[in-house]
């Protein structure tokens, strides 16, 4: 026992040193290295929600966790140069931000800027009036932002009040890497290829994934027509079409990958904005059938010609174990080129540059391709129009605290107009989030090339919509991505009554969900 | 004395009475007042707190909604299944380092460790295992024995209740285990050997002896195992996250703020105090019938 | 321990002897395993974990749990989470214990009634107080460190007065008439005389209280989740968090892991005499 006393005493003593010693060097150094554990713009007595000048903090909830650091530097800057001082918080993204805001939203400080994430939160803030409608601030400047942001970005319910200043726009496709479809169709021929395969048809594009699952079993200099024009295939298999497993490198225990993002594309044949999906009536529930029955062909196509960790995969309980096909799988797999396409957006960007920086570089986005026809879209679009577009949306906005101070609120609003200011959208948004804004000048500069693939369409006007959040809340990937997880991801065999039965049941629970709110 | 105790009784509870008024019971009767209102979480739905009272209505949808019921049940039939596969193995660990001479420390000390690992890093770390090293090493059809049972534990309701009870008993078990190490060194061994002489064999003295007497360690297992299998979140969250109809009580409480938009917190506290109710009631009845069992000694 | 007679003890031929300890040995393989998992992914890589999460690593090296040491903040965390630990655990045992003591010595009414409503507060499950509670807290400035503590302290009493109260209940009230003869006041005669007779519970107190907190997730991440004063589980969620919405950096959560989990272990392995004591007596006599 003795020895073991006084390894337990060295370890108490070595933990009360390096606590001590890290005390220290943090207070000397300030903010550097540690991150987003140094607030340190705000004075010693921030509890007490004043600063150093006697002017009053501006608590800022920033639910990007991701872009803590950033965001953190973003406020110091601002603080450094109005002399507001700043507190920001950020928290992880998604569901998990919500309960922190809400717990923020009770306490002594309340943030004076908070985010929104669409329209699917903004009852909650809206009925508890906490959200300020921005188009009652009498501040010009502020009123030209506002006025200025595109009608399909606005947060609103009813098109007139405006409860929101957009984060960013993010969108989502299909990533393809410029280097593998060299590989496989020989040197230079990316640039026509991404061009067709941008524009094709979903017949073309499942030609041309048929072709290359054959491709990847016995490789060999088979044709394939895309848009018209024919490609062919090396002889043997060079460079990183030496890694393909299968054709898509899918994540199928991440039910919003197609809970929420691939069936987006089939709600978007009769909703254009998440608005008009949250007033969603009966008979147009009803139209949602066919596209529904065309989005669960698709699902079938693509689960089919899955590539996996080690080698071609198929549907089965092992397609959705988050051990093999899970989200840092799925990404995985596509930065080591052991597929072609994976359907994720913007945001995995950074995720996929961790596994192989040149590959990020490299991608770009085509758009899903799913087999609507015409005459089930009813929103004056075409299916070729479908075809070539990408859901571009906002997912989050940055709204005022109506119960704040008028003070403080007139302090949020000057923030919101410093951030929009061009020369702080380019140094932080875009330079330090990575972020596409949802005011984007023609010539704006993106480092990140995803990001700046999205914004090609948004230029284009080639985008469609996020109706799927203006769905009941959880009917997208908690009900029906369940649905589709638990029951048909694990079946091999779908047939045409599984398609009908698949759109059935999400319509028939999105009328019951809506019904029940 | 008696008087003398009670003179200080007040001065000595009060602490722990303050503590528990502010952090348990003022929370706790707030709470249920909540559950009588539309509560949104950051405000009443409909204006103060007077005006959003709904009376039962909260309670009749967390019965009607079927999502609270059907993981009252889950959680009722992990609870059975967890209860007795703890308490088995924990007895099972005690009687065999009870019956070996060397190495009793060693053994001990390693059944013991995994209870002081985190519910949620250990859980994520199952979830590899349930989804690797069981479904494609030990129990493919490659593999040591190929049991179709123990694969994709995570994807079928009953398998995944199977899979909390393994990865709760590894953690809990060896925690159990010392409380009946505890109570076999407590009995007495002239009463072994005066079995032994009246002619009882090993199995027979087991149940005559050694069963009755171990019955308050029973007691406080029971309770402990009880209580923690029917809070259960932890592992629940890490190994399925509710999926697969696997949602338990306290993993539905947490979620039924999501279900809805705006966040019905109002249900999730009404679900909330009938989980109370229902825990307090299984486990008074139960001290209740197990005391009455116990042997005094 | 202690040791019976072994001819005393069912099933001991040379045989059965054999049999247990490769039952045995077989049960401690398996009960490391998942501690050998996370052992063996400390030292890969995001991808080698992500390929073969059951492969020995392509190399032996320490540097993700370098890097893991440093983006949870290691030194300040481990700090935090010892002080916020340590204070709590005094706390309920310095409250839990005199109050254990006095309701099993005086009988009334009043001490029953307090006994049933610190057990019935063990079934109270979290979920029915949380935000109740934190609206409290929040409104007495007790986000904090301290409010922390304060709200362990509370959780911590229900099963720490249940533990003390049974315990008490076998000790003789001769040593109390004794001491008071003596002269001693009531502190005097229970931190001297009464405490001492109890460290195994204390002990048993000590462990419960002090794994829980120093595992404890959601409240510190209510009270602390955005301060700048993280414990070690906080610091996890943190680093899942930063690196990217759906991601999960599997290189910095095993070493995390394994790193918040060693000064478990050494204290474990260190007061292991007193963890088994503690553990098995002071459950017996509750």
């Amino acid at each position: 026992m003795k020895p073991c006393k006084k390894a337990l005493a060295l370890l108490l003593m070595t933990v009360l040193m390096t606590t001590l010693a890290a005390g220290c060097k943090s207070k000397d150094q300030n903010n550097s290295s540690s991150g987003i554990s140094d607030n340190s713009q705000v004075s010693e007595n921030s509890g007490t929600g004043t600063g150093n000048n006697d002017k009053p903090t501006l608590y800022i909830f920033n639910s990007k966790g991701e872009n803590a650091n950033e965001f953190e530097a973003m406020c110091k800057a601002y603080t450094a140069e109005t002399g507001v001082p700043t507190k920001p918080f950020s928290v992880g993204a998604g569901t998990d931000a919500s309960e922190p805001l809400r717990a923020q939203m009770n306490s002594n400080t309340p943030p004076a800027i908070f985010s929104i994430m669409g329209v699917k939160e903004l009852p909650e803030w809206q009925q508890s009036g906490t959200a300020l409608d921005l188009t009652t601030v009498e501040d010009s400047e502020f009123k030209s932002i506002v006025e200025g942001i595109p009608e399909n970005m606005r947060l609103t319910t009813d098109g007139k009040a405006s409860y929101g200043i957009p984060f960013n726009v993010e969108g989502y496709g299909y990533m393809v890497d410029s280097q593998m479809l060299d590989d496989l169709f020989g040197a230079n021929s990316h640039e026509a290829l991404l061009k067709d395969l941008r524009t094709c048809s979903y017949e073309d594009f499942t030609k041309l994934c048929e072709a290359i699952d054959q491709y990847v079993a016995t490789p060999s200099a088979a044709k394939v027509t895309v848009n018209g024009n024919e490609y062919t295939f090396q002889a043997e298999k060079t460079g990183l079409a030496k890694n393909l497993t299968g054709v898509f490198a899918f994540a199928g225990s991440e039910k919003w990958t197609y809970g929420d993002h691939a069936i987006n594309i089939a709600i978007n044949t009769v909703f254009s904005t998440p608005i008009e999906a949250a007033d969603a009536k009966d008979e147009q529930l009803d139209q949602l059938k066919e596209p529904f029955i065309a989005y669960a062909e698709m699902l079938d196509f693509v689960t089919q010609h899955v590539g996996g960790l080690k080698g071609h995969a198929s549907r089965g309980r092992d397609l959705i174990n988050a051990s093999s096909f899970g989200y840092d799988q799925s990404i995985q797999m596509y930065a080591d080129s052991n597929a072609v396409f994976l359907q994720q957006g913007n945001w995995a960007s950074s995720n996929v540059g961790k596994v192989n920086q040149d590959v990020a570089n490299r991608s770009s986005f085509i758009p899903l391709k799913c087999p609507v026809t015409d005459d089930m879209i009813k929103t004056g679009k075409t299916a070729e129009e479908f075809n070539s577009s990408i859901p571009v949306y906002v997912p989050n906005f940055y709204a005022v605290n109506a119960k704040v101070s008028e003070e403080i609120q007139q302090e949020a609003i000057n923030f919101l107009k410093w951030m929009q200011k061009t020369e702080n959208v380019n140094t932080y948004i875009v330079g330090m989030f990575k972020a596409v804004p949802y005011n984007a000048s023609e010539d704006i500069e993106m480092e990140d090339a995803l990001g700046s693939s999205i914004m090609s369409y948004v230029k284009e006007g080639r985008t469609l919509s996020d109706p799927y959040n203006g769905a009941p809340a959880s009917w997208s990937s908690e009900v029906v991505g369940k649905q589709l997880m638990e029951q048909y991801l694990i079946k091999e065999q779908w047939n045409e009554n599984d398609y009908s039965a698949i759109a059935d049941f999400a319509i028939s629970k999105w009328k019951e969900m809506k019904n029940a709110q | 004395m008696d008087k003398y105790f009670k003179r200080w009784f007040g001065i000595l509870v009060l602490p722990a009475v303050l503590l528990f008024v502010l952090v348990i019971a003022l929370p706790f009767f707030t709470g249920i007042v909540y559950s009588f209102t539309s509560w949104r979480g950051t405000y009443f739905a409909g204006g103060t707190l007077f005006q959003s009272f709904v009376g039962f209505d909260n309670y009749i949808k967390a019965f009607t909604t079927g999502t609270f019921t059907r993981s009252l049940w889950y959680t009722v039939a992990y609870t059975v299944v967890a209860v007795i596969a703890i308490n088995l193995v924990a007895l099972a660990f005690a009687l065999m380092l009870g019956s070996i001479h060397r190495g009793v420390g060693m053994y001990r000390t390693v059944f013991f460790m995994p209870n002081m690992l985190g519910g949620l890093a250990m859980g994520y770390v199952w979830q590899f295992i349930f989804q690797v090293v069981y479904t494609d090493l030990i129990f493919s059809p490659d593999g040591l024995l190929h049991l179709e049972f123990m694969r994709y534990m995570t994807q079928d309701p009953v398998k995944a209740l199977f899979a909390l009870v393994i990865m709760t008993t590894w953690q809990s078990a060896g925690y159990m285990m010392l409380i009946y190490i505890g109570g076999l060194n407590s009995i007495p061994s002239d009463l072994y050997e005066a079995a032994a002489i009246d002619g009882a064999g090993p199995v027979r003295r087991f149940f005559k002896v050694t069963l009755p007497l171990l019955m308050s360690s029973i007691t406080v297992v029971l309770f402990l195992t009880l209580a923690n299998s029917f809070k259960l979140l932890d592992q629940n969250l890490a190994l399925t996250n509710g999926d697969f109809d696997t949602r338990m009580l306290a993993l539905q409480i947490l979620r039924t703020t999501r279900d809805t938009q705006p966040p019905n917190y109002g249900v999730a506290q009404a679900q909330a105090v009938i989980f109370f109710l229902i825990v307090a009631a299984i486990s008074l009845i139960q001290v209740y019938v197990t005391r009455s069992r116990e042997v005094e000694f | 321990m202690a040791r019976q007679d072994a001819s005393m003890k069912p099933g001991t031929g040379k045989a059965g002897q054999i049999i247990l300890y490769i039952v045995l040995t077989v049960l401690l393989l398996y009960t490391l395993t998942p501690l050998l998992f996370l052992l063996l992914n400390s030292f890969k890589s995001q991808a080698e974990i992500v390929r073969n999460p059951l492969a020995l690593p392509d190399e032996w090296t320490f540097q993700y749990l370098i890097n893991a040491f440093a983006s949870i903040h290691f030194p300040q965390a481990i700090g935090y989470t010892l002080l916020i630990t340590i204070i709590s655990v005094l706390l309920i045992v310095l409250v839990a214990s005199p109050c254990g003591w006095i309701i099993t010595r005086h009988k009334s009414g009043g001490s029953t009634f307090i006994y049933l409503m610190f057990v019935a507060a063990m079934l109270i499950p979290f979920q029915a107080v949380m935000y109740p509670l934190m609206n409290i807290m929040d409104a007495l400035h007790l986000k904090n460190i301290p409010g922390l503590i304060i709200m362990y302290a509370g959780f911590g009493l229900s099963m720490s007065i249940f533990l003390y109260s049974g315990f008490f209940k076998s000790v003789p009230r001769g040593i109390e008439e004794a001491a008071l003869i003596d002269g001693a006041n009531i502190f005097q005669m229970f931190f001297r005389v009464v405490f001492p007779l109890v460290k195994s519970t204390t002990v048993t107190v000590m462990i419960l209280n002090g794994m829980w907190i120093w595992n404890d997730y959601l409240l510190p991440f209510l009270t602390l989740g955005l301060s700048d004063q993280r414990t070690l589980v906080l610091e996890l969620y943190y680093a899942k968090m930063t690196s990217g919405q759906f991601g999960s950096p599997w290189e910095i959560i095993f070493p995390s892991v394994l790193i918040t989990v060693i000064p478990m272990i050494i204290i474990f392995l260190c007061l292991q005499k007193y963890f088994v004591k503690g553990v098995s007596e002071g459950a017996i006599k509750a």
